[in-house]
């Protein structure tokens, strides 16, 4: 995309620092940067074998037709894999690089985390530059660390877990992931722990052409139950940066998992994340993913429900401003019996946007008592833009009762007249409508995300004329 | 691809104009790449187990002059097929007998076969949609086309009792290509029925229908597909609407080992309006694969899709289907439904209902179910003294009727629902 086409009006988190970084590689991809990120990293053995393995794959793996299809311009050798942008990690706000706190003070880190949150990451590049957990949480056990430290502090978790929801060889994203993989969050809480308060994560591309391939691993063990609340943002460059994150979620049985997600990358940014659960007997996952931003995406969370009574859920609002693509969906994979899930998305098309849902539910022979449901309401509110649906059911067992229905219309003019006639002008009904369309998404969402997930659609709203 | 070869192409003879499109497809036939379940559009289906050389094309010699019946009077076929104003006969691809009610013909209606059509009349029209949505199948079907039916109703012209196509197809390892062309000019209205049969170890029937319905024209199609148990047949119906032109076309699947239908409708008229229904039923290890395609390329369009389906034994469907509405098709309306019914343990469906956007007036919505016979519906029918077996034949003929119901050819919803019927009984009923 040309830098002309970027309207950097209505992005509001696009502007960049100055870069001054610690260790800053060669473009590219080969063993020799996989290596050096692991040797960077002072991984053990294990790791660096994982990684070596999995840029194998990368390499063997073919490029999926409809992957290609969507992204023709990607070069996976223009692309910075690995970006250091301070010694070390910080506890302390005051000690974060000014230009760094800049930022982040201009996104509300800080601010968001005095309000509400029980404990906050944040990204920078490729490494997590500031961390801070409750002390109450700590002290019941419950780990909320980045990624990196995890693998040295807390090997035999994740040793067991790392790789086991979404393998290196699952797709070529999550193997280019595999290989070069730096930061993230990792979460581990203990049997019976309820964390009452959102744990939150950051995530800020700054550089050129650069990468950002985070990793999280969250486990709910036994009976836990815990939120995690990601955002993401870049600065608007004129030549694409690629965000590609592998998320693991396991919830043991009778465990709870919330995770939400507010992506906000600029329109350069390619996200291509691969984000899975494992749902134990009677546990639940529910992924709240909010699209807003990025050039393209493609990303579709799934649970693999794999114990008896296990729910899982994805609601998910999409919204394509121009020149972008949201092409979003879920997958649900019941294995077990009596397994229910719940796919409710909602998507607007603007500008010349395009939304896309795409999704799976796969019911194995053997479920019995399955029941799903899938819900898709479509708004394209002009005349270029547009919308598709392809939402996939394979069922294998007699007893399974899946459903799915879809909409797609645009703005209803008597909806309008009415908002009209009580003293609303155009803009603002159209925007007030567009919010009621994606309340049932908004109502599950902290208050604070629920009111910027609401703003930052009404400031893309601005303008329009539905 | 050795006995579907050019040769084999040029020994079917007919008029030049038909022996000029076979050739250009036959041209076509060496460098023919079967599809496999790689391609989206074949994903689900059994092409994987398609295999070109367990069958050879009908040779002329076998296939007899154009026009020569070996069934006298279309056999036990046309017996049931109750009202008509016009029978054609179509025996392994050729049509071999032919008879139009003489008022109609007097107006200017034409029945007949492609074969002994040597004015060209049908030329013009021949390919027109079945060009614009090719496939391997289809060039094969084009290389081989022996003399399928023709009809033409000429403009403003009123065709009140349907016009009957019997398709009868045999041999062992033989492959047949049945063509239907139905052309409806400006304002004209017709009826027309298309009922296939085959039996034979190894029968392929890879079939062709075209609906041309021009402005204002009204068409009415239904065909029933009753093949013999190891027929695979791989056949493309597709409709090209005119402004304010209407289709109401239907299809019953009940035979067949594998049987594949792709059911395609471009509205490319303002005003026009397509209705599509199916029933499908299949019991065994049989298969019914279904690909439909809705296209909207004018503005003020309007087309509505209902399939429905019951699998039980091994039995397995497909039905893939897309709403598309072009940039053009503003204050459009689409919708798209597929029931399933899973009878037992062992059978599946699957069902893909996809929509494509592009314009934002417009009305659209899909839903798909796939699920059990419900028990809450068993057990009324308990509570009423009706033995189980009997209430699943019940409640499965229910499922239908509102299909059956609203057949488009209103002479022959008894005896089709008499053949669904009978399909479900012969397995000694539903097993819960």
């Amino acid at each position: 995309m040309a830098a002309s086409d970027i309207d950097l009006g209505s992005y509001k988190l696009g502007w960049s620092d100055t870069e001054q970084y610690v260790y800053k590689p060669k473009k590219g991809l080969n063993e020799t940067v996989v290596r050096d990120i692991s040797h960077y990293k002072s991984e053990p053995e294990w790791m660096t074998k994982f990684r070596v393995n999995a840029l194998t794959r990368f390499e063997r793996k073919p490029m999926l037709e409809w992957f290609a299809r969507n992204m023709p311009d990607i070069d996976f050798d223009d692309i910075y894999y690995y970006i250091k942008p301070t010694e070390k990690q910080v506890s302390d706000w005051d000690m974060l690089p000014e230009e760094m706190k800049t930022t982040y003070e201009r996104l509300g880190i800080p601010e968001a985390e005095r309000k509400f949150l029980a404990g906050v990451t944040a990204q920078y590049e490729s490494e997590v530059v500031y961390h801070k957990n409750r002390e109450d949480l700590e002290a019941l056990g419950v780990l909320f660390t980045d990624m990196d430290t995890a693998v040295r502090e807390h090997p035999e978790i994740v040793q067991q877990h790392f790789g086991t929801v979404i393998p290196p060889g699952d797709n070529k994203f999550a193997a280019l992931n595999s290989a070069v993989w730096s930061g993230g969050s990792f979460i581990y809480v203990p049997p019976g722990v309820h964390v009452d308060m959102p744990l939150q994560a950051y995530f800020r591309i700054n550089a050129e052409n650069a990468g950002q391939f985070e990793r999280t691993l969250i486990i709910a063990d036994e009976g836990a139950s815990v939120h995690y609340v990601e955002g993401c943002s870049a600065p608007v460059y004129s030549s694409d940066s690629l965000h590609s994150a592998v998320v693991e979620l396991i919830a043991k049985p009778g465990a709870r998992i919330r995770y939400t997600t507010i992506q906000n990358w600029s329109p350069n940014v390619y996200n291509l994340v691969t984000k899975r659960a494992r749902a134990e007997a009677e546990a639940t996952v529910e992924w709240i993913d909010g699209n807003l931003g990025s050039k393209l995406t493609m990303k579709y969370p799934a649970v693999v429900l794999t114990g008896p009574k296990a729910h899982g859920e994805v609601l998910s609002v999409a919204y394509a401003g121009p020149g972008q693509h949201q092409d979003a969906g879920a997958k649900m994979t019941h294995v077990a019996p009596e397994t229910t899930s719940i796919i409710d998305s909602k998507s607007i098309s603007k500008d010349g946007g395009r939304t896309t849902y795409r999704g799976l539910v796969r019911v194995e022979d053997g479920a019995y008592g399955v029941k799903s449901h899938v819900r898709c309401d479509a708004l394209i509110l002009d005349e270029e833009s547009r919308s598709d649906t392809y939402p996939y059911m394979e069922i294998e067992e007699q007893d399974a009762r899946v459903g799915h229905e879809a909409t797609v219309s645009k703005v209803g003019d008597d909806q309008l007249f009415y908002l009209m006639s009580r003293g609303l002008d155009e803009q603002q009904a159209t925007a007030m409508i567009v919010n009621g369309f994606i309340e049932p998404i908004t109502k599950t969402l902290p208050m604070e995300y629920a009111v910027e997930l609401s703003r930052l659609i009404e400031l893309n709203m601005e303008g329009a004329v539905g | 691809m050795t006995a579907f070869s050019a040769d084999a192409s040029r020994t079917l003879g007919g008029p030049d104009w038909l022996t000029r499109r076979r050739s250009a497809a036959a041209e076509r036939l060496a460098d023919l790449v079967w599809p496999s379940t790689a391609e989206e559009i074949w994903r689900y289906s059994a092409v994987d187990r398609f295999d070109p050389d367990r069958y050879a094309p009908v040779p002329a010699g076998e296939l007899g002059p154009p026009g020569a019946e070996a069934v006298p009077g279309g056999g036990l076929l046309a017996a049931e097929a109750g009202e008509r104003s016009g029978l054609v006969v179509v025996r392994n691809g050729r049509v071999v007998r032919h008879e139009l009610d003489p008022a109609l013909e007097a107006r200017g209606v034409r029945v007949q076969g492609l074969a002994t059509d040597t004015d060209g009349v049908a030329e013009p029209w021949l390919g027109r949609c079945s060009d614009a949505s090719p496939d391997a199948f289809t060039v094969l079907h084009d290389a081989f086309l022996a003399g399928g039916a023709f009809v033409h109703v000429p403009r403003g012209v009123v065709v009140s009792a349907p016009i009957v196509v019997l398709h009868w197809s045999e041999g062992d390892g033989r492959a047949t290509f049945p063509h239907t062309l139905v052309v409806a000019e400006e304002g004209s209205e017709v009826s027309v029925v298309d009922r296939y049969s085959s039996r034979g170890r190894d029968h392929l029937v890879d079939a062709v229908v075209e609906l041309l319905v021009g402005d204002g024209a009204h068409v009415r199609y239904l065909s029933v597909q009753e093949h013999g148990p190891e027929t695979w047949q791989v056949a493309l119906q597709r409709a090209h609407l005119g402004r304010d032109a209407g289709l109401r076309a239907s299809a019953v699947a009940l035979g067949g080992d594998y049987a594949r239908l792709r059911s395609e409708t471009r509205l490319d008229g303002p005003g026009a309006e397509s209705d599509l229904l199916a029933v499908y039923f299949g019991d065994g290890h049989q298969m019914h694969d279904f690909r439909t395609l809705q296209d909207h390329t004018a503005p003020s369009t309007r087309s509505n899709l209902l399939f429905k389906g019951a699998v039980e034994d091994e039995a397995h469907s497909v039905y893939s289907g897309l709403v598309r509405l072009r940039p053009e098709a503003q204050r459009s309306e689409a919708y798209q439904t597929n029931r399933n019914l899973v009878l037992t343990d062992g059978a599946g469906a699957e069902s893909i209902p996809n929509l494509e956007i592009e314009a934002n007036d417009v009305r659209c919505s899909h839903a798909s179910t796939v699920g059990p016979v419900d028990d809450d519906q068993r057990y009324y029918l308990a509570t009423r003294g009706i033995p189980p077996e009997e209430a699943d034949r019940l409640i499965v003929m229910g499922f239908f009727e509102d299909v059956l119901n609203r057949l488009p050819v209103r002479s022959l919803v008894t005896p089709i629902r008499a053949a669904v019927t009978r399909k479900i009984e012969q397995r000694g009923g539903v097993r819960a």
